[in-house]
């Protein structure tokens, strides 16, 4: 995937080339946000993209506002509270402000080109829609729940984004080394290509693991041809090539650094809590 | 009665000669083997240090440079040296107060070995329980026990889940908490398709979501109690296998101390707040590298700093370490501060706070003398704020407490630590000048209670044959401990004169051998300064006089006004009324005398003598009384049956400074009798002596001084052979003179007259027999005292004329005079 080339900047999405080099990130105020936010804004500044923030009010929150039975319960004091709408709107537009200015802190510290704006909707409508022009989605793992599940957000957009998904957990960021795991899919292929892009700009150290198990090739073809991704990328002398190893050392190898994924091992997230890039 | 011939020059120096002594020089003479004289302090001294009883310590009192120090330290040495070894005593934390440290005794040098001890003890479990609590057993067990956490949450969180979506409603995340609302296509339904809903359909829905929400409260309300569950398993969890760890690390511990029972119910107790506190293990595992840092910024941090402040409580703090004595301590302080004492807790400036705890508590000389012997300067403890209280405490007492003194005074009352007290086992030799020890014994209540043992010394010996041998011993010793040249054997006996005339007194020797070892190593300069690889007895005569120059300015200036004229003193001729009397000026610790002129006039009067000193207040009580005394020597020989019609005045020629003393009492008398009996004194004599009331000379002091300043005065006008001094004959066994007044007494051209009464001083000063008193109580004809009698007889014979014709009183007394 060639990220690099400039594309004049445009509102019109363009469903089958969808080139526009900027990165998407969702943003909820929530500390895995924060981090994604952090994440994307490197990743932005790395690959000279512009960075998009968007909240999504979630239209679920007003409409409950609005029903007779429309009450919360404290998930700490589990007391029962009556949901008001204008406070609700209220609670949003302070959100709002304090994500713009997390945004604006963030980006200051970079080169960075940004914009930020809010939108109300269904949350995984909105973002996949706004993704449609970015090549690159950032999100949390999850929302206001500190937990290391995937939030059901997230799970959502992983099921049916088709760009790039940069997912974060609370302190995450995007650290180095990357690892990536080959399984010779077409989602694989661009994983490496993307990942071998990254390590271009950045040097922070690559491996790829290949992994040939569950796959039509046989492990020697995925090996080759994982070494001539790499080399064709220039970067035979600094990035390695592991193959023949189970998935359990490559989970356990990957400690400090960022899993790059192809799309179908996405089940994987739910044994690995690390910095992780989905490439569907 | 025959009038004193002059001294012979035997009489005015006692010289030393060592014939007894075969030696060379003191290369050839043992040392010491004893401490010299000081028989008292000796006994006072072993009682005192073998004693042991509360209150038995000692003050060794006597002037400076007798030996205090060194005596006292001597012998106390010498009983330790017999005594055990103190015990080590250490701080530990006190876990369930940790504002009060423990104090632990412990047999010599295990101390330090429990310090060690523990030191390793927390590395040990710092490895062994984080090496535990990575343990996949551990992690394992750990894990289960969190999913099990998470599961029963989830659990019933989900069942709640799924009750809603089968009736259509789901649970929603809400800023604050949880919701459930009526979902279509998966969105909840906006209000207002919820209000086209049929009225049944509405109520069903709000029911259903009622209901939910109590379960939801339900489920949410046993969420703390899952988690303090959760939390409680853990810890048995953590207990399980950290009390593993440690019953296998502290065994070898409980082993090696099984005989120390307070050591044995530390170690419980450290295991106890072990088990308590893992976290701190934990901590202190994750802060290392951050500690390190910290070491490097503050390089000055003390080594109980550089533990984490959690392991910080494990440390051990070694007060006292033993593990080098081979008896009981001696020691000295040298600046016997309160603190320096009783110890102090010292404070650590952390973050902008003053924090401390129980390994900044410090020892004082008070633990590290403990079971043992202090030698203290009183002066230096009295003048150090608080320190004779703190030190008296402590002994009365019996235990050291350290406390600041903003404490003891109760101040403040901040939050610090109290230590506990250490019974304390000590004997204080406290070293001072008597002026001190009598001060305290007076003004002091407690003194006499806690220094029950007093070891008066010396400053002088009796000088016999034996203590001269044994002195020159000592000076051998002096001198090898210097390192001095080789004193000769002359030079030995110039310092043994010397010590004698340092103590004015030609049968005693000085003790304060602090002045004799000055004088000896100024000897061994001089010596040195000529080349010479002796000392000879000529160096010490040449210290002596180098010695003398550096201080004699005054005496120097005072002798040239006098030659001058300025001071009017005659040396020659004779003169009525008028004699030389001799002072002595002390300057620090150089004495030198003075000639003085003294001059009486008498006239008819009521018997009153004044002393013009007196009446401007220039004269100390003991010269006053000294004046009364000889008005009344007058009365009882003179005038014991007609009154003593005489006024007479005496003074001090040309004294501005005042006067005291009554050595010039005797003085006084002659120039009064001369003045009565018109008959002129020898100004060659200069006279000393104080009179008594039977006209008995009685002894002075500085007799050597005073012979030599008139000797000094003479010669310089050049010595006639009339000159002399008249002193009290008890004062002759005081005479250690100058060897030029010696040689010139040898030569006959000075005198120093032995006088025991006046009626022999008056004789050699005016060279008329004085006279004694016939049966019938007559003085004979052509005597003083017959002189004197006559005149006051007239005098008594007038003043009843003018009694009986009151008018002309005035007038007639005024002519006489």
């Amino acid at each position: 995937m060639a990220a690099t080339q400039r594309q004049p900047q445009g509102n019109a999405p363009e469903p089958e080339a969808p080139q526009a080099n900027r990165i998407l990130v969702a943003l909820d105020a929530s500390p895995q946000s924060e981090a994604a936010l952090r994440a994307a804004a490197e990743l932005a500044a790395l690959l000279e993209a512009e960075l998009e923030g968007l909240f999504v009010e979630d239209i679920n929150l007003l409409h409950l506002c609005g029903l007779p039975f429309g009450r919360e319960i404290g998930s700490y004091t589990a007391s029962v509270r009556r949901l008001d709408d204008r406070a609700m709107e209220r609670y949003l537009r302070v959100l709002a402000v304090g994500i713009r200015q997390a945004m604006e802190r963030e980006a200051a510290q970079r080169p960075v080109r940004w914009t930020f704006q809010v939108r109300r909707g269904a949350v995984v409508a909105e973002l996949l829609a706004a993704a449609q022009s970015a090549s690159m989605l950032s999100m949390g793992r999850a929302g206001q729940a500190r937990r290391s599940a995937l939030g059901s957000t997230a799970q959502s957009l992983v099921r049916q984004s088709s760009r790039p998904l940069l997912i974060l957990g609370e302190n995450g960021g995007l650290k180095h080394p990357l690892s990536v795991l080959y399984t010779g899919s077409e989602a694989a292929d661009r994983a490496l290509r993307l990942a071998l892009h990254l390590e271009q700009r950045n040097s922070g150290g690559l491996t790829v693991w290949v992994w040939a198990e569950e796959s039509a090739s046989p492990l020697d073809t995925l090996h080759a041809r994982a070494e001539a991704l790499v080399a064709q990328a220039g970067l035979h002398d600094t990035a390695s090539v592991i193959a023949g190893r189970g998935l359990e050392e490559l989970l356990d190898n990957t400690d400090t650094g960022t899993l790059v994924l192809p799309g179908e091992r996405a089940y994987l997230l739910s044994r690995w809590s690390g910095p992780t890039l989905l490439v569907p | 009665m025959a009038s004193p011939r002059p001294l012979a020059s035997q009489a005015l120096y006692t010289a030393c000669h060592l014939d007894h002594m075969q030696f060379d020089t003191t290369d050839d003479v043992k040392d010491l083997d004893h401490f010299l004289g000081q028989a008292r302090v000796l006994k006072a001294l072993d009682l005192g240090v073998s004693i042991k009883r509360k209150g038995y310590n000692i003050f060794a009192l006597g002037p400076s440079g007798v030996g205090k120090h060194t005596l006292a330290r001597g012998l106390a040495e010498e009983q330790a040296a017999q005594e055990p070894p103190p015990s080590d005593w250490v701080y530990v934390n006190n876990f369930a107060q940790p504002s009060k440290p423990r104090a632990l005794r412990l047999p010599p040098g295990t101390g330090v070995q429990l310090k060690q001890d523990m030191e390793q003890l927390i590395e040990e479990l710092r490895t062994s329980l984080s090496a535990a609590f990575e343990s996949e057993e551990y992690q394992t067990r750990r894990r289960a026990l969190e999913a099990e956490f998470h599961e029963q949450q989830q659990e019933s969180f989900k069942g709640l889940q799924e009750k809603a979506k089968e009736k259509g409603l789901a649970l929603l995340r809400t800023p604050g908490g949880l919701a459930f609302a009526p979902l279509r296509e998966g969105e909840v339904l906006p209000p207002e398709e919820f209000q086209k809903l049929p009225q049944e359909e509405q109520t069903r829905l709000e029911a259903e979501v009622d209901s939910l929400q109590q379960e939801l409260q339900a489920v949410l309300l046993k969420v703390p109690r899952w988690e303090r569950d959760f939390r409680a398993r853990l810890r048995e969890l953590q207990q399980e296998v950290s009390g593993f760890v440690l019953a296998d690390v502290m065994e070898e511990l409980y082993a090696k101390y099984k005989d120390l029972a307070n050591v044995t119910d530390y170690l419980h107790a450290v295991q106890d707040e072990v088990s308590q506190n893992l976290g701190g293990f934990m901590e202190a595992d994750e802060e290392k590298p951050g500690a390190d840092a910290q070491e490097a910024s503050a390089p000055v941090l003390p080594d109980g700093l550089k533990v984490a402040p959690a392991l910080r409580r494990y440390l051990v703090n070694v007060l006292v370490d033993a593990s080098h004595a081979t008896g009981a301590p001696v020691l000295y302080e040298s600046n016997p501060t309160y603190l320096n004492l009783v110890g102090r807790v010292e404070q650590m400036a952390m973050m902008g706070a003053l924090v401390t705890d129980f390994t900044l508590i410090k020892p004082g000389v008070l633990h590290q003398a403990n079971g043992g012997y202090l030698i203290l300067d009183a002066l230096k403890v009295l003048t150090s704020p608080y320190a004779w209280e703190g030190l008296k405490r402590a002994l009365q007492f019996g235990e050291i407490r350290i406390e600041s003194p903003v404490q003891m005074m109760s101040l403040t009352s901040t939050v610090s630590l109290e230590p506990e007290p250490i019974p304390l086992d000590i004997k204080v030799i406290l070293v001072g000048d008597r002026m001190l020890y009598y001060m305290l014994a007076q003004s002091d209540p407690e003194f006499g209670e806690l220094f029950k043992v007093t070891a008066d010394f010396d400053d002088e010996f009796v000088r016999n044959e034996e203590v001269t041998e044994q002195y020159a011993h000592l000076i051998a010793a002096m001198v090898r401990k210097e390192e001095l040249l080789p004193f000769e054997k002359g030079a030995v006996c110039r310092v043994i004169e010397a010590a004698a005339r340092e103590v004015e007194d030609a049968e005693r020797l000085s003790a304060r051998m602090r002045n004799v070892v000055d004088l000896m190593e100024e000897a061994d300069h001089w010596a040195r300064e000529t080349g010479a690889t002796r000392v000879s007895a000529q160096h010490v005569e040449q210290a002596i006089e180098a010695r003398i120059y550096r201080v004699d300015r005054l005496s120097r200036r005072m002798q040239e006004e006098i030659v001058r004229g300025t001071i009017l003193i005659d040396t020659g001729g004779e003169a009525v009324g008028q004699i030389n009397g001799l002072s002595v000026i002390q300057m620090g610790a150089y004495a030198f005398g003075k000639p003085a002129r003294i001059t009486a006039s008498v006239r008819m009067g009521r018997g009153e003598v004044v002393d013009i000193e007196r009446e401007v207040e220039l004269s100390g009580p003991l010269h006053s009384k000294g004046v009364l005394i000889l008005s009344s020597f007058l009365r009882g020989r003179y005038a014991a049956d007609q009154p003593l019609s005489l006024g007479a005045s005496l003074v001090f020629e040309q004294s501005y400074g005042g006067v005291d003393g009554d050595s010039a009492s005797s003085t006084e008398l002659y120039a009064l009798l001369s003045a009565i009996a018109r008959v002129p004194l020898k100004q060659s004599l200069a006279v000393t002596g104080s009179v008594n009331q039977n006209g008995q000379v009685q002894a002075i002091g500085g007799v050597n001084e005073k012979i030599e300043g008139f000797f000094d005065l003479c010669v310089e006008r050049g010595l006639t052979g009339e000159q002399g001094v008249l002193i009290p004959a008890s004062n002759v066994k005081h005479l250690m003179l100058r060897k030029d007044v010696v040689a010139a007494a040898a030569d006959g051209k000075f005198a120093v007259y032995p006088v025991e009464t006046i009626d022999q001083g008056i004789e050699i000063l005016t060279g008329i027999p004085a006279g004694a008193r016939d049966d019938e109580g007559h003085y004979p004809p052509g005597t003083v005292n017959r002189m004197v009698a006559d005149r006051l007889a007239e005098f008594a014979e007038r003043r009843r004329e003018f009694e009986e014709s009151p008018d002309d009183k005035e007038d007639k007394a005024g002519k006489d005079a």
